[in-house]
């Protein structure tokens, strides 16, 4: 089927991008870049294809969630769900069931050990830890069931990965804030929750960036990916007065914007997540603003690359997927920021180059 | 004379039997060597984290650097493990002793310090949280197959967690409980001027209860080591008020003095399995945890129901 050759020329794409991307995203609009990629790429040159037995459906799908409390987590349960109630979808599943565990290994092992008893076909799983869940996963990949780990990725090779690659995601936001500072000044870091996989890869994505400009000096602060939190911590920062000529941030931006905003400041160059009161804020008050985000369809495609397998498809084992991006330029109401949704609201619910298309009325709509 | 001693864990023996009843209607395989190998390994890391609370909340404080010990003795495990036997047991007895340690600290500092448990254990969270951040930045370790089978595999019916479990309670906690120590515990716990003044050395016997929990805190950290082969600095937080909500649940006074350990080792596995039962009734995941906290809620209060019947608050109060 020449599947080899297109993921290594999408590979050759990925790599290439890495480091013409980030010059280009700033020409053309971020959507272009991502819609040149296809929907399932392998995240390197060292991916293996993943092999596992076909099987016939319709299948029974378990959503094995760990922690609910935010939005990026309820919106992912919601398009998940609502992915799977589209009639293309339904014909292929017979059963879908979804569980959190909050942020507790033991409590996720024992829901996975649930799912393996209730003889599920497929596990589609956003892990409360990288390593913790593996001898559960080695179970019930004995079972016969099929794991796909998204968002908060597994380490073992028994799971096929989807996710976004967060070491680019860090890299793009600090190529971009360089290139506003011209290649020197004062530039805060926000990070997220310490000891997280997402956190140290970001970071050294950033970092890569970072440290080949000696005239970057960059002070990190944890705002632990949330509004109040990243908030607090920058008006601390802030406070210090030092003055800083752009921030790197991993999430709670709206919170990073708003601390600004109260102390006065003029806004500087600002890259980072896809929070809705961050795009809105930038689409009001136009600082210069670069927006990747987590897509919470991730977890819709972690079901359409489980059923895709299940199916007899051959997909790498593990998946890079487009990253949401939006600038300045290419904001756009009620498509790519919604000024009438709560700020706290993660916008790129889509994720056209896998077929996945929702809109924000119809899954707000879904029960969780 | 034996229902006397232990009718405070009754209502934790009820509460679970009826779970098990429902989660059996749900879920028939639960009844198999595996249902029985997951229901076991599932409570263990709590029930021995409870058994850790239990001890600081006899001598009448309360411990919430319990889950930051068991993160910490869980990275120091996964992260130098190794695989040879030998290695294993040397590096077992290391963390038994770095969880002593921790104890050691927390004791020293709430006996002689003067200092309320609730802030000293509140500062030693954050230590000892650092530290396991240091041992182990990133998740990740190894453990050898043999560790992880030895205690969370399964001979037939009988899970080896349980066994590990009744080593834990029979060969430590009960010898240590019925000896002097155990005796000096719930008097210092129960009023700690009257043990002052039986003779009993309150710093002492304050100190070698937190180095106790520390102690089983660690060896929770080492069981949930087994069930996860791996080592993550973030994996204890819950253990904390977990254990709180077990000790409570299974009877013991936060007040001190009072709590026996079969109470909130089963209010443990009650705790633990509830998510699974909440899973298989097919309860939406947004509401789980407040059908978690709403059947807690309504299984102390059915348990305290016996407080209406009474004639006289002072039976209640005195109780």
């Amino acid at each position: 089927m020449g599947e080899e050759n297109m993921q290594r020329r999408d590979f050759l794409r990925t790599t290439l991008a890495g480091a013409a991307a980030i010059a280009l995203n700033d020409t053309l609009p971020g959507m272009a870049i991502a819609g040149a990629r296809e929907c399932f790429s392998p995240w390197d040159s060292g991916t293996q294809t993943f092999a596992w037995k076909k099987k016939q459906g319709p299948y029974k799908i378990a959503l094995s969630n760990s922690y609910i409390g935010n939005m990026w987590r309820t919106e992912m349960i919601q398009i998940a769900k609502a992915y799977t109630e589209e009639p293309a979808v339904k014909r292929d599943i017979k059963e879908f069931m979804v569980s959190s565990a909050g942020n507790d290994v033991s409590a996720q092992i024992a829901q996975m050990n649930q799912m393996i008893l209730a003889g599920v076909d497929a596990i589609v799983l956003d892990a409360a830890s990288p390593t913790g869940l593996n001898s559960v996963i080695d179970q019930a990949v004995a079972a016969g069931i099929l794991v796909v780990s998204f968002d908060n990725v597994v380490t073992t090779k028994k799971a096929v990965w989807v996710n976004q690659n967060q070491f680019e995601m860090g890299q793009k936001w600090a190529n971009w804030l360089v290139q506003r500072t011209g290649d020197k000044g004062n530039i805060l870091v926000v990070r997220g929750v310490a000891g997280t996989f997402v956190d140290q890869e970001r970071m050294k994505g950033g970092e890569a960036v970072f440290k080949k400009y000696p005239g970057i000096k960059i002070t990190e602060v944890y705002g632990k990916w949330d509004d109040g939190t990243a908030q607090k911590v920058v008006a601390n920062a802030l406070a210090s007065g030092t003055k800083f000529d752009a921030v790197w941030s991993e999430g709670g931006d709206t919170g990073v914007v708003r601390a600004f905003q109260q102390a006065g400041l003029k806004m500087p160059p600002i890259a980072g997540e896809a929070e809705n009161g961050f795009r809105t804020l930038a689409a009001k008050d136009k600082f210069p603003m670069l927006s990747i985000g987590q897509s919470p369809a991730l977890g819709a495609l972690g079901i359409k690359v489980a059923v895709a397998i299940l199916k007899g498809e051959k997909l790498p084992q593990s998946i890079a997927t487009p990253q949401p991006t939006a600038t300045n330029a290419t904001l756009k109401p009620g498509v790519n920021y919604f000024p009438n949704l709560p700020d706290s609201f993660f916008t790129p619910i889509s994720i056209s180059d896998c077929g996945l298309n929702f809109t924000a009325e119809k899954i707000l709509k879904i029960k969780v | 004379m034996i229902f006397r001693r232990y009718n405070t864990s009754v209502l934790a023996v009820v509460a679970l039997g009826l779970l098990l009843i429902y989660y059996y209607i749900r879920q028939p395989l639960i009844l198999s060597p595996f249902g029985a190998k997951i229901l076991a390994n599932q409570g263990t890391t709590l029930a021995l984290a409870a058994l850790a609370q239990l001890v600081v909340v006899l001598t009448g404080g309360v411990d919430l650097s319990v889950g930051a010990v068991v993160s910490l003795s869980n990275c120091i495990a996964a992260t130098y493990m190794g695989s040879h036997p030998a290695s294993v047991i040397a590096v077992c007895v290391l963390t038994l002793a770095v969880g002593a340690g921790a104890g050691l600290v927390n004791g020293v500092l709430v006996a002689y310090g003067r200092i309320q448990p609730i802030i000293v254990t509140l500062a030693t969270l954050y230590i000892f949280s650092g530290l396991a951040l240091m041992v182990r930045p990133q998740p990740g370790g190894l453990v050898p197959p043999f560790y992880a089978n030895a205690l969370t595999g399964g001979w037939g019916y009988l899970p080896y967690a349980m066994v590990a479990l009744f080593v834990m309670l029979f060969a430590v906690w009960t010898p240590l409980m019925r000896s002097r120590l155990g005796t000096a515990i719930r008097a210092v716990g129960d009023n700690p001027g009257g043990a002052h003044m039986s003779g009993i050395n309150v710093p002492r016997t304050l100190i070698l209860a937190y180095v106790m929990g520390g102690v089983f805190a660690a060896a929770a950290g080492l069981y949930l080591t087994a069930q996860t082969t791996s080592g993550d600095a973030a994996i204890g937080t819950s253990y904390t008020l977990n254990s709180v909500a077990a000790v409570v649940f299974g009877g013991a006074l936060l007040g001190g003095g009072r709590g026996v350990a079969p109470g909130p080792v089963i209010a443990a596995y009650f705790l633990s399995i509830i998510i699974s039962v909440l899973f298989a009734a097919g309860i939406s995941p947004f509401y789980q945890s407040v059908f978690q906290g709403g059947i807690l809620m309504v299984v102390l209060v059915f348990g305290n129901l016996w407080t209406l019947r009474t004639r006289n608050w002072l039976t209640i109060l005195k109780n």
